[in-house]
């Protein structure tokens, strides 16, 4: 065949994209943050919620520093270590001065293998492996989300507390999920009666064969190690075959908004769950979560009040020393941060500590949910009421 | 020796094998009890390696022996010893499991509840079945493997939403319990999901594979089209409904956590290996029933009705008749006035809307997101294959089938899960329906439908030989009985008849109404593509000098090696200017640009060298890239991962040596069982393999390291030269390239990348231009005139599959260093397989320069992308005025036009701030999805094609050497 349309055709797209991409070089002098967000792969039903917090975050930053702009970049990290790689580079490209991401441990991996040899500082909101602590990142990976350990032993503490003596662990088989399931079965100190893992993906778990390895293994009680939509399928399906111990969870499911994932709210009563505990006499949390139900922002999110935290600490670290290394104003920032998910104080990994966690429980009546944190778990004072 | 060969030789094959078997299960058991054995005894492999080692060793010794028994039993009892050897093949499984746990002093509970285990069998066999109908018609009629099915399934549901979401229907919905199912909803969400979802699939038919029909397009072709149709597809409906998860209540009772009906059940537990006081096995006591909900059993009843309806349709209608003529040879129900593109284009419609229905009475089971039905997807194949390609019975007996198997293989494995310190375990029961399908091809290779045709013609047969017995004394009673042949149709009964008359004219009705609702999209489609002749005609006469026929100007045959090469310049240059074009801020960052450009190109591309190598070159369908390409970058990893962190601390480059080895041996023993395998089993076995390697990354601690409490995924793994390069080099190029500090570490990997490319690439070349390369591709063009001239195909084959298999794996050794970590999410066939096909489609099949340009392109439409988003957010950017027009349009399109079919809410739940803006993400798929099927239609040998090697000519052939194919392909550009 020889050179036809067809070759000219591509000849003038790619000349089309390459003038269009030389025009790109702007001149406009303002901070950029870039964000990853896995708005296509395995969690992108989550994706919306990170943006809607990020414009909450974003909207208040611009008006708490009127010296700044603002602008986000938000790109997709697909929820994969190589493309959320290409999307740093992409952002670093732009001029980003740091990036807010990845959701997914893999991809917030593959980014930082490109942002900490281009010097730009990466603060995740979502990945939780441990494997984020020991990445070879020259200081530069921070992440606001505390480690799945210690939230382990939080819920070691709430189940016992409860009574229970027997319980189930159903986790996801993701980084998250996994993680914290092999850590409370490690820091239990009875049996477990039976350990569970599924794929949240939906079509890929079955709730109600889940919920009947509970029943059939004669187990007391339940700790879900899941996200909000196939919590709430596992807990509509325990109810539906029959089971009567006590349900627990982790802070995938640990918030009201956790009941809009429900048909029936009814089998919502008496769910236990813990979350970060946020700082004291704080009202960053209530602050964020007015901002965020006036700006419609999206159904059933999690890791949102984490990723508000991680663009207003960003923008707070960049303004207490605007030419300097943002490392090291990320570091003298992150001393007591109050946020929305928490106080936050960094260590040397970047991981942050972690304040404890609350307790919180679901209380039903009728079609009213209360759901109310009464009590509080620290690493050194144990379980408080 | 030679005795000992001959006394070997000389014992009869099976008894040789009861040998071999004997040794390996008598060793394994050794092993497992004292620690004895060939591998207890070396030493060598420890831990939980080495009962892996010892269950596999035992497995293979049951393998052989259930083989041998099938291939003695065949002969007698066909029927039985196929369905009985999976019962075997799992019983021994348990066996092993049995005496391993004894052996580690452990005991196992598994608790099988027959309700449970039956029922959620069943369901799991209407979720697949529902996808795997429509696969199989497609098979069946049009003769390609749809990838888009999964997003028909999604269309369903979200019709089923969208319906949900209309003013008539949503105080249905919203209404508050009453204890009343109502059925109006979920009634007419199935009605509209299987008519409007049968209408895109016949759209879609239309509009893309009745083109591709026309030409003769192969299955390969067909299939990779559909994955782009399925990219463009899932995209719309993100774009549409956003990603987020939303619920179908068709009535609010119908989802109560207590609408279900209460089956009683028993419960048998099995206790396995150190069982103190507890029998093997024995009934619970007290056992609650089991509760099974009403939506799922909407869905079995739907699904499973609606499959039947289908038999009967295509075994008792006219049309349905039809449709299977077209199946077994178009070119014939051609001749005998059956028109072959209305058959098609009703088996479209009957595929999507079938999977429609399925996906809007699953929706009332599951929350929506654009991201279901992917995960049934490939279980679904799994289906298909086992019922034999193409078998409407045999689909329907391979869903029961592999459902069962799913829900069975639960309680196992919640029960050697937690006995074997694996508590993901679990996570292995999605990877079921694959084991079960590769270890069913190892053992029978055609799959179940052709068992069943088989065992259906043997009785037929004995029924036939059983009648002419009886009937033999009654023809000598009755001599008329000659005469009575003609008038025995009067004499049957005519209900039947009559019915399949009614049938025949209500589908011919129906068919009519399809004919006529499709006239209104081919008119506006055709007036569309008629507008594009004045636009032609206009960018004439702007441009008066310039004629859209540069082929008249310049004249290069890529068909031919000088061609290809000058083609291949310009491509390339191309790319590397559109590279140089990038925007960057500073020389640091544009450099870490370039070297990840070139490190991704040079893994991209080697991985398209080995896809090339299988399919464009040996002919095997191979969708299993990413395994082969997994194997090597999980190997990379976990050998040169820290002792302390459950790694085996190699040094990199020793690991990458034994990894590309290991990928090889995979690839030759691959061979083994595949290679006599139709392509689309080859095609499935491959795939499938992917996806238990991914699984495996989730659900198994010996495939994780890095961290010390081995957490899912394998990081910390050292890297070749790293030290080396931050020695020294890494300061003499970053004073070359003029950095601040060194150079980064990615440099030298793409500097690595691009030598490992290029070697490769020099390598293939030299094999493919020897007379091996000329075997293999006289094995993709016809295996039967290559056998009879004496080649082993089997070893040709398996020898292609090891090096494409060793080139795919030094990609994935690339990879692991260019990530620094490996999580199971890199697995993912839609980021890697999948793009590596579009690479090798649109590059060029069979040629390696097209590689190269396929595998460049892919990578750059990432970045061009990325610039795009970027512009959104800034007024400044060319491409931001772009953007907020697509935003404007987009809004319209959804709120104006869409509007007058659904409702306001519809639209306010799916942008709940009120903003309808595109989702670019999502457009850069539907643009990627696009430009596959456009590359298709438009040129399906791709960019460059493969040059086809003649031998020399005294004199030159002339220039118009061309099929008419091409000149079709030239006029449509």
């Amino acid at each position: 065949m020889r050179l036809t349309k067809l070759f000219v055709l591509v000849l003038l797209t790619l000349g089309a994209m390459s003038l269009l991409i030389a025009c790109g070089g702007d001149e406009v002098q303002a901070v950029k943050i870039g964000m990853l967000s896995p708005e296509t792969g395995p969690i992108a039903q989550f994706a919306p919620g990170f943006a809607d917090a990020a414009d909450v975050a974003l909207a208040e930053i611009n008006t708490a520093y009127p010296d700044f702009t603002f602008e986000l970049i938000v790109l997709d990290s697909g929820c994969d270590g190589t493309q959320a790689a290409t999307a740093a580079q992409s952002l670093i490209d732009a001029g980003v001065s740091a990036i807010v991401g990845a959701a997914c441990s893999g991809a917030t991996l593959g980014a930082i293998a490109v942002a900490a040899p281009a010097g730009i500082p990466m603060l995740s909101y979502a990945s939780t492996s441990p494997a984020i602590t020991t990445a070879n990142d020259d200081g530069r990976l921070f992440r606001i989300v505390p480690s799945d350990a210690q939230q382990a032993e939080a819920l070691v503490d709430v189940v016992a507390h409860a009574g229970a003596s027997n319980p189930a662990v159903l986790a996801m088989t993701n980084d998250y999920g996994a993680g914290l399931g092999d850590n409370f079965a490690a820091n239990w100190s009875g049996s477990v009666c039976s350990q569970v893992g599924y794929d949240p993906t939906e079509g890929s778990y079955d709730a109600s064969t889940l919920a009947q390895a509970v029943v059939d293994g004669g187990c007391d009680s339940v700790v879900l190690m899941s996200y909000g939509t196939d919590g709430a399928a596992i807990v509509e399906a325990l109810i539906g075959q029959g089971f009567s111990g006590q349900i627990f969870g982790g802070d995938g499911i640990a918030d009201s908004a956790f009941q809009n994932d429900f048909t029936d709210v009814s089998t919502l009563d008496q769910v236990v769950a813990t979350r970060p505990r946020q700082g004291e006499e704080s009202t960053a949390k209530v602050d964020f979560e007015a901002a965020y139900s006036a700006a419609g922002g999206a159904d059933g999110a999690i890791y949102t009040h984490e990723t508000y935290d991680t663009i207003k600490f960003i923008a707070a670290a960049i303004v207490s020393d605007p030419d300097g290394d943002l490392v090291a104003a990320m570091n003298a920032t992150g001393k007591n941060y109050v946020g929305a998910s928490g106080s936050h104080t960094f260590d040397s990994a970047g991981d942050v500590l972690g304040t404890g966690y609350s307790v919180c429980e679901f209380a039903v009546a009728g079609s009213v949910v209360d759901f109310g944190c009464s009590g509080t778990w620290t690493a050194d004072g144990g379980l408080v009421f | 020796m030679t005795l000992i060969r001959e006394s070997w030789t000389g014992i009869p094959f099976w008894q040789r094998r009861l040998l071999v078997s004997a040794f390996l299960i008598f060793d394994a058991y050794l092993g497992m009890i004292y620690n004895a054995g060939v591998i207890g005894w070396t030493g060598l492999i420890n831990n939980d390696l080495k009962w892996l080692v010892l269950a596999l060793e035992m497995m293979a010794g049951g393998l052989v022996l259930v083989n041998t028994f099938l291939n003695l039993a065949r002969a007698r009892w066909p029927a039985a010893s196929l369905i009985s050897t999976p019962l075997l093949v799992a019983l021994f499984g348990l066996v092993i499991l049995e005496i391993a746990l004894s052996g580690l002093g452990r005991s196992a509970t598994m608790n099988f509840n027959v309700a449970a285990i039956g029922l959620g069998g069943l369901y799991w066999a209407a979720a697949y079945l529902s996808i795997a109908i429509g696969l199989t018609l497609t098979y069946k009629v049009q003769r390609y493997a749809n990838f888009a099915q999964a997003e028909m399934m999604l269309i369903g549901a979200y019709v089923a939403l969208t319906l949900m979401w209309t003013d008539r229907f949503f105080p249905i919905s919203d209404a508050p319990k009453d204890g009343v199912l109502n059925w109006e909803l979920l009634i007419w969400a199935g009605i509209f999901a299987f008519a409007i979802t049968g209408l895109a699939g016949l759209f879609i038919d239309r509009l893309v594979y009745k083109r591709l029909r026309s030409r003769l397009a192969t299955p390969q072709v067909m299939m990779i089209t559909s994955l782009g149709v399925a990219m463009v597809l899932r995209a719309l409906l993100f774009m549409r409904f956003s990603a987020g998860t939303h619920r179908f209540v068709p009535d609010r009772d119908w989802r109560l956590a207590t609408s279900s009906f209460e089956m009683p059940t028993e419960r048998i537990q099995l206790h396995l290996g150190d069982r103190v006081n507890a029998p093997l096995m024995e009934l619970a006591n007290k056992v609650s029933p089991y509760a099974f909900t009403y939506t799922k059993i909407a869905l079995i009843v739907g699904v499973f009705g609606s499959v039947i309806v289908l038999l009967l349709l295509l075994h008792r209608t006219r049309l349905g008749r039809q449709m299977r003529a077209v199946a077994d040879n178009p070119d014939l129900a051609a001749s005998s006035g059956i028109h072959v593109e209305r058959v098609h284009g009703t088996s479209a419609f009957l595929s999507a809307g079938l999977t429609g229905l399925g996906g809007a009475l699953l929706a009332a089971i599951l929350p929506v997101n654009p991201e279901l039905g992917l995960s049934l997807l490939l279980p679904a194949f799994a289906v298909v294959v086992l019922g034999t390609i193409g078998s409407v019975p045999g689909v329907i007996i391979g869903a029961i089938i592999v459902g069962l198997l799913r829900s069975v293989s639960e309680p196992i494995l919640i029960g050697a899960g937690g006995a074997l310190d694996r508590p993901t375990a679990a996570g292995f029961a999605e990877v079921m329906p694959f084991v079960f399908l590769v270890g069913l091809l190892l053992l029978a290779p055609r799959g179940i439908g052709h068992a069943l045709q088989n065992w259906n013609i043997e009785r037929i047969r004995k029924r036939r030989i059983a009648n002419l017995e009886d009937d033999l004394p009654v023809t000598h009673d009755i001599p008329d009985s000659l005469l009575g042949m003609p008038d025995l149709e009067p004499h049957e009964p005519p209900v039947m008849e009559r019915i399949a008359e009614r049938k025949d004219r209500l589908f011919e009705t129906v068919e009519t109404l399809i004919s006529s609702a499709w006239a209104v999209p081919v008119y506006i489609v055709g007036q569309l593509l008629a507008s594009v002749h004045p636009a032609r005609a206009a960018a004439i006469r702007f441009f008066p000098g310039w004629r859209l026929h540069p082929g008249r100007l310049i004249r290069i045959d890529r068909e031919t090696e000088r061609g290809s090469w000058v083609a291949f310049g310009i491509f390339f240059l191309i790319l590397i200017v559109v590279v140089w074009l990038l925007p960057s801020v500073s020389t640091l960052t544009k450099t870490l640009q370039v070297a990840r450009v070139m490190t991704l190109v040079g893994i991209f591309g080697l991985m398209a060298f080995s896809l090339n190598l299988h399919t464009g070159i040996t002919g095997m369908t191979n969708f299993g890239v990413i395994f082969f390409v997994g194997i090597g970058a999980v190997t990379v990893g976990l050998l040169a991962a820290p002792v302390e962190t459950n790694g085996y601390g190699w040094s990199p480059l020793a690991a990458t040596a034994v990894a590309v080895l290991l990928s090889a041996v995979a690839g030759w023993l691959l061979a083994y069982p595949t290679a006599r395998l139709r392509m689309d089993y080859f095609a499935i076995v491959t795939i499938s393999l992917g996806e238990m390697l991914r699984i495996s990354l989730q659900a198994e601690p010996l495939l994780r390291a890095g961290t010390v409490t081995s957490a899912i995924g394998i990081s910390q793994y050292s890297r070749p030269f790293e030290s080396w390069w931050s020695s020294g080099p890494s300061d003499f190029v970053g004073s070359i390239l003029g950095l601040p500090n060194g150079a980064p570490y990615v440099v030298l990997l793409g500097i690595l990348s691009v030598a490992a490319l290029l070697a490769i690439w020099f390598v293939l070349n030299t094999l493919l231009a020897s007379p091996w390369g000329r075997i293999l591709r006289s094995i993709r063009e016809d295996e039967e005139v290559s056998k009879h001239h004496g080649h082993n195909i089997l070893t040709h084959k398996a020898a292609s599959l090891a090096v494409g298999a060793a080139v795919a794996g030094l990609a994935g050794a690339l990879w692991a260093w260019l990530n620094a970590s490996i999580f199971p999410d890199f697995m993912n066939p839609v980021r890697s397989t999948f793009l590596v096909w579009a690479a090798f489609i649109v590059g060029g099949r069979g040629n390696n320069r097209g590689m190269i340009v396929g595998a460049f392109l892919i990578v750059i439409v990432e970045f061009v992308f990325n610039v795009m988003v970027v512009a959104r957010g800034n007024s400044s950017l060319a491409f931001h005025d772009l953007t907020t027009y697509m935003d404007s349009v987009f809004s319209w399109l959804v709120i104006d036009v869409g509007g007058l079919i659904w409702s306001a809410r519809s639209i306010s739940e799916a942008f709940p701030r009120g903003d309808v803006t595109v989702a670019l993400s999502h457009l850069k798929l539907a643009l990627i999805g696009s430009v596959i099927v456009a590359a298709l239609l438009l040129s399906p040998k791709g960019l460059l094609p493969e040059v086809p090697t003649r031998p020399k000519r005294p004199s030159p052939a002339p220039e118009t050497d061309r099929t008419p194919d091409e000149y079709d392909s030239d006029e449509v550009l």
